[in-house]
């Protein structure tokens, strides 16, 4: 059931809502990107929805965490710091919908990560379906398209001067008929014209990258395309950093002078060599090609096979970011290559 | 640098030497890598099997210290086969015989015998660099960390007006500077003989007009780079040594020597962000700020002049330096009376011609302004020279090869480079405090070709000696085929295994840079 | 309220034991008792041991959990924490999170017949199912123990190796790489002691815990003897950090060391691969 709301209105409604929690939505910052942020008004938020450049990931697992505090390193004085604020995200796009939804299973199946948990415990997601695809954008390969909306409390769709929004949850539909005085039921007509805007999407997605050009059987990719492509890996990091799929991190321990102390988890990287490295310099995976191979199938195969998803969204961050241009998108462009030319030897 | 980063997509041909871009640089190494994958021409010059070489349409691996001997070898050939652009040497130069003369005997065999690259490799990379119309050269300390540093630049600009590429986008002579302000601190006058935009000290005009503004007589005499600073202070005639933001005990050359100089001092204040060696050495430290606790700009490699802004306040007692500083100076009786950065920006403006059109409102509104800049209306400037050079024609200087200050010999069989590792960063004061980077980058080493390795009898990871005449270190090997026989290669951040106890105190005759990228060196291995 | 799984709890050395110059046995007992009675471990599990400040490393649980109250770690200086830990003395509190990882398989060897392959200080985690065994005498068959290290400094709980010899229906072969005067016993690798012990494979299962380097070895020699490759059991040293399977830096071949090992059959550890 789809609501209409005149995009002169959001406003207002997002002020109500945000009686019950932080708004964070994507602002557009001076030089011209825009990025989510927390607001304390809706009044500088940027309606366009264009791409934020990084996703949500920082508000449920931070750059850097504090997991507990400690007095001269004492366990008795252990305590626990917890972020449990309720949040209201606005304009999450479906790669990043995806990515929660993820997270969600990772850090709750298994042992539960209770500070995931706490940050994730009161959240409402509004997601935006994707009218405008970057050239980057490849959800559409990966399981999921630009109007994807499992798991998001509120969906909503661009059409021009107004938004068409539909709940998913429980708390979606509160936040619809609380305040039902700023929606409208949509016609037939814009019923339509949400099909429409998804098949644009779809097809600019097609131009990116055809649908069908997916994960690789690893087996039949030989060592040299690993050797090749780790020629341009400038061991930066940067992919597993801006992945909202990516959540290994390092733990240190920290004491100042008067033995103040904190445990801390930082987003880590399976990039870097010391991610795997034991007492002694052994390390399984000393060379570069060895350590690329891993990430790609781990997030491509051996992810997909326990969890039944595939571990990248395909929101192109990577594609973006990577100074050695080796992002999810053009190595999988380079998959399609080798294999094709495997085939034809 | 004289032309832009974004102009690297405008560029035929790249010639990058004495730079591991795509670990130092990474941004600009990106930009080269793209710039190759779209179909430009890369050359990389290296004594060191860098990983941009990877990517190279011609790689050349000379012996370390031989660059003026190349450099005139890859002038001789585009000479003696009229690849020179004649039209620019005519109208644009001045000195070109004198220039061409000199490189006569710089024949492909000839400059084998001293460089070690075969000449069949020298006359390619040469016809590739002359052949086309955009080239830019970029290059970094494995240019300028020399005795002959300034010849080495020299002849890196007498190539660039021989085939007329300097002047115009996707050409020019590109040094990438190190630090994110080092650049901006220059511009400044942070040299002993220029004030700000490198107006010359001993011109009386200059002098004079800083002498207005400032109310105060200005001395007219150079005064000490940092290696005379370092030797004076060892001899006793220089009594105390402020130091900002920079760590001698470990980033100068002959560490020991170093010590003596500070032990030496009456008085040492380092102003620092953390207790570094150096600082650890002090009589009094006056705690800093780091980049997000300050106000100002910065002005990177491409000239450009940005705005930094103040994200979070000091801590404790540390304070913005310009805010020491100007205390300091009113404590000595000088009444330093600014209110703020931007006030001292402005008054940047008026006393500095390159800088005339850069204030904080233009800055607000864009990506930075590049210098020089003349007026408040000027667009910044992406390259230099454009129809004439500062000095009105472009002149040649001949530059003949000259040995580098210390050369291996039985005592002393190994050339040491001295360098930097992908995520330690100087002398790792922040990059050391950093958990992950420390992880990834935690201790010194010597990389050691793998033959030499067999002689010297050691193996991937175990324990060596280095030694110099100056002194000696231990760290651990790390068996490479990056570097050829008889050279040996050393990161200089680590203090526990600081390289620059080996370095000596060799200078270049006019720019006093110390010769960091070659001494001789013995190695054994230890326990 | 949902527990908080990364948060040590804090537990008291009782007692230390210097096994060897650089390997020392801690005793510990949860402060709380309540923490120490909801400690249930299996022989082969670890625990995370924290000293806050200096970090948080993952230890194997040498003792055996047929004896209650307490449990045993025996722990190698190899790097700042371990250090810190060794200058650590009685009555001292270190951080405790555990038990993780899956244990040995010791349900399914019962009734079996066991071999028990150890080098340095890789006795330390099967100490803890050796006990068990001993503890749960007649649920199991013969047992066998080799035992090797590099010389007789290095060897640990030599006082529980004459103990266990004394078993019945048990073995106790010791071996060093290299003696010294007083030494008086084998000398040679502990692949050596293999061809010396009397066994029938089909009815043994074997495990095996030693240096990275040692391992190979051993497996190859027990398959040739004609071991089950699915009844030969080692552990996989890998670097594991969390312990809860979240931090990724123990994944081999698609799976979490922490979570789905560290022990494994040999006939799932050939397939574990680099991606």
């Amino acid at each position: 059931m789809y609501y209409i709301i005149t995009k002169v209105m959001v406003k207002a409604w997002l002020r109500k809502l945000i009686k019950q929690g932080i708004l964070v939505a994507p602002t557009q910052l001076k030089g011209g990107d825009v990025v989510f942020k927390e607001a304390f008004t809706p009044d500088n938020i940027s309606l366009e929805f264009k791409q934020p450049l990084y996703s949500v990931k920082s508000y449920f697992l931070p750059q850097e965490e504090t997991l507990f505090t400690f007095r001269n390193s004492s366990v008795d004085t252990l305590q626990e710091v917890y972020n449990e604020f309720p949040r209201i995200f606005f304009g999450l796009r479906p790669c990043d919908l995806k990515a929660v939804t993820q997270a969600d299973r990772f850090f709750g199946e298994g042992f539960q990560d209770s500070y995931y948990y706490h940050r994730r415990k009161q959240t409402l997601l509004m997601v935006i379906g994707c009218n405008n695809p970057e050239s980057h954008c490849f959800c559409h390969s990966m399981g999921i398209g630009p109007f994807y909306k499992d798991g998001a409390d509120i969906f909503m769709v661009d059409l021009g001067s107004s938004l068409a929004v539909t709940a998913g949850t429980p708390n979606g539909k509160a936040a619809i008929e609380d305040y039902l005085y700023f929606f409208e039921k949509a016609t037939e007509e814009q019923k339509d014209e949400i099909i429409l805007e998804e098949y644009a999407a779809l097809s600019k997605l097609n131009y990116n990258m055809p649908k069908d050009v997916g994960p690789p059987d690893f087996s039949s990719i030989s060592d040299e395309f690993w050797e090749k492509i780790s020629r341009k890996c400038f061991s930066c990091g940067s992919c597993s950093y801006i992945c909202p799929l990516c959540f290994c991190y390092n733990v240190v321990d920290r004491q100042n002078k008067i033995f103040e102390g904190k445990r801390v988890r930082t987003w880590d990287s399976c990039i870097f060599e010391g991610f795997t490295r034991m007492a002694g310099r052994h390390n399984l995976f000393k060379n570069r090609q060895d350590r690329l191979k891993k990430r790609f199938a781990h997030k491509l195969q051996q992810y997909p096979e326990k969890y039944g998803l595939i571990g990248c969204t395909g929101c192109g961050r990577c594609t973006v970011t990577c100074p050695g241009k080796i992002g999810m998108m053009d190595v999988i462009k380079k998959f399609a290559a080798e294999v094709s030319t495997d085939d034809k030897k | 640098m004289t032309n832009s980063i974004a102009e690297i997509t405008q560029a035929d041909v790249i010639l990058v030497t004495g730079s591991n871009t795509t670990e130092q640089h990474p941004m600009i190494g990106s930009r080269i890598l793209e710039a190759v994958q779209r179909g430009a021409k890369l050359i990389v010059i290296d004594p060191r099997r860098i990983p941009l070489a990877n990517f190279a349409d011609v790689y050349l691996q000379p012996k370390v210290g031989t660059n003026v001997a190349w450099l005139n070898g890859l002038a001789h050939v585009i000479i003696e086969e009229n690849l020179c652009d004649q039209d620019f040497i005519a109208n644009r130069t001045e000195n070109y015989l004198e220039a061409a003369d000199m490189v006569k005997k710089y024949t492909p065999k000839y400059v084998e015998e001293i460089t070690g690259i075969p000449p069949d490799d020298l006359i390619r990379a040469a016809r590739l660099y002359a052949k086309t119309d955009r080239a830019m050269i970029f290059y970094c300390m494995g240019v300028t960390q020399f005795t002959s540093g300034v010849d080495n630049v020299r002849a890196c600009a007498n190539l660039a007006m021989l085939t007329g590429n300097i002047g115009k986008p996707g050409t020019g002579v590109n040094p990438l500077r190190g630090q994110n302000n080092v650049q901006g601190a220059c511009d400044m006058g942070a040299l002993p003989d220029v004030l700000t935009g490198y107006q010359k000290l001993d011109d009386e005009n200059v002098r004079h007009r800083f002498e207005q503004v400032w109310q105060v007589q200005l001395p007219a005499k150079a005064g000490l780079t940092l290696t005379e600073m370092i030797n004076k202070a060892a001899d006793g005639s220089l009594k105390c040594l402020y130091i900002m933001g920079e760590n001698p005990m470990v980033s100068d050359p002959d560490l020991n020597h170093v010590r003596q100089a500070l032990e030496n001092l009456e008085l040492l204040i380092v102003q620092d962000i953390f207790m570094t060696e150096t600082a650890a050495m002090a009589d009094i430290v006056l705690p800093g700020a780091c980049f997000a606790e300050k106000e100002g700009t910065f002005t990177n490699t491409e000239r450009r002049v940005q705005r930094v802004r103040q994200a979070v306040l000091p801590r404790g007692k540390a304070r913005e330096d310009w805010r020491i500083i100007s205390a300091l100076a009113c404590k000595m009786g000088y009444l330093m009376g600014y209110e703020s950065p931007e006030e001292i920006m402005e008054e940047i403006c008026i006393l500095t011609p390159i800088y005339r059109g850069i204030t904080y409102h233009r800055l607000d509104d864009k990506k930075g302004l590049q210098w020089p800049c003349p007026n408040g209306v000027h667009p910044g400037t992406p390259y230099l020279h454009k129809d004439k050079f500062n000095c009105g024609k472009g002149k040649f200087y001949p530059v003949e090869y000259k040995e580098p200050s210390e050369l291996p010999d039985e005592n002393y069989p190994f050339r040491l480079i001295t360098g930097r590792t992908a995520y330690q960063f100087h002398s790792a004061t922040m990059t050391g405090r950093t958990a992950i980077l420390q992880r990834e980058d935690p201790d010194g080493f010597v990389e050691i070709n793998p033959e030499d390795a067999k002689t010297i009898g050691v193996r991937e990871g175990w324990l060596v000696e280095v030694s110099s005449a100056r002194g000696k270190v231990v760290c651990r090997a790390c068996i490479s085929d990056n570097l050829p026989q008889g050279t040996v290669f050393m990161p200089f951040h680590f203090a526990e295994s600081a390289a620059n106890f080996l370095t000596g105190g060799a200078v270049d005759p006019v720019a006093k840079i110390p010769e960091y990228k070659v001494c001789a060196v013995r190695i054994k291995g230890v326990g | 309220m949902i527990k908080n799984e990364l948060a040590p709890k804090p537990a008291e050395i009782t007692d230390i034991v210097q096994e060897t110059s650089d390997t020392k046995t801690f005793t510990l007992t949860f402060i709380n008792p309540l923490d120490q009675s909801a400690f249930q471990y299996r022989p082969g599990q670890f625990v995370e041991i924290s000293v806050l400040g200096v970090g948080e490393a993952p230890i194997s649980i040498t003792s055996t959990p047929s004896r209650k109250g307490f449990l045993e770690l025996s722990i190698k200086k190899v790097g700042q924490l371990t250090e810190v830990i060794h200058g650590l003395t009685p009555g001292d509190i270190v951080g405790i999170r555990g038990p993780y990882g899956n244990g040995f398989p010791f349900e399914e060897v019962k009734g079996h017949n066991v071999l028990f392959v150890a080098g340095g200080i890789g006795l330390a985690p099967l100490r803890s199912l050796i006990n068990y065994v001993f503890d749960n005498r007649k649920d199991y068959g013969d047992v066998k123990i080799l035992y090797g290290a590099r010389n007789p400094g290095e060897l640990v709980f030599m006082r529980e190796l004459t103990r266990w010899a004394t078993q019945p229906a048990t073995e106790v072969l010791i071996i060093v790489d290299r003696g010294d005067v007083k030494w008086q016993g084998n000398v040679g690798l502990v692949t050596g002691l293999i061809p010396r012990i009397n066994l029938t494979p089909q009815n043994y299962s074997a495990f095996v815990c030693g240096p990275p380097v040692m391992i190979p070895f051993v497996i190859k020699d027990l398959l040739n003897l004609g071991f089950r490759e699915d009844r030969v059991i080692s552990t996989l040293e890998n670097y594991m950090k969390c312990g809860i399977g979240k931090c990724g830096h123990c994944l081999l071949g698609g799976k979490l060391i922490c979570m789905e090992g560290p022990v494994f059959r040999y006939s799932e550890m050939k397939n574990l691969s680099f991606g």
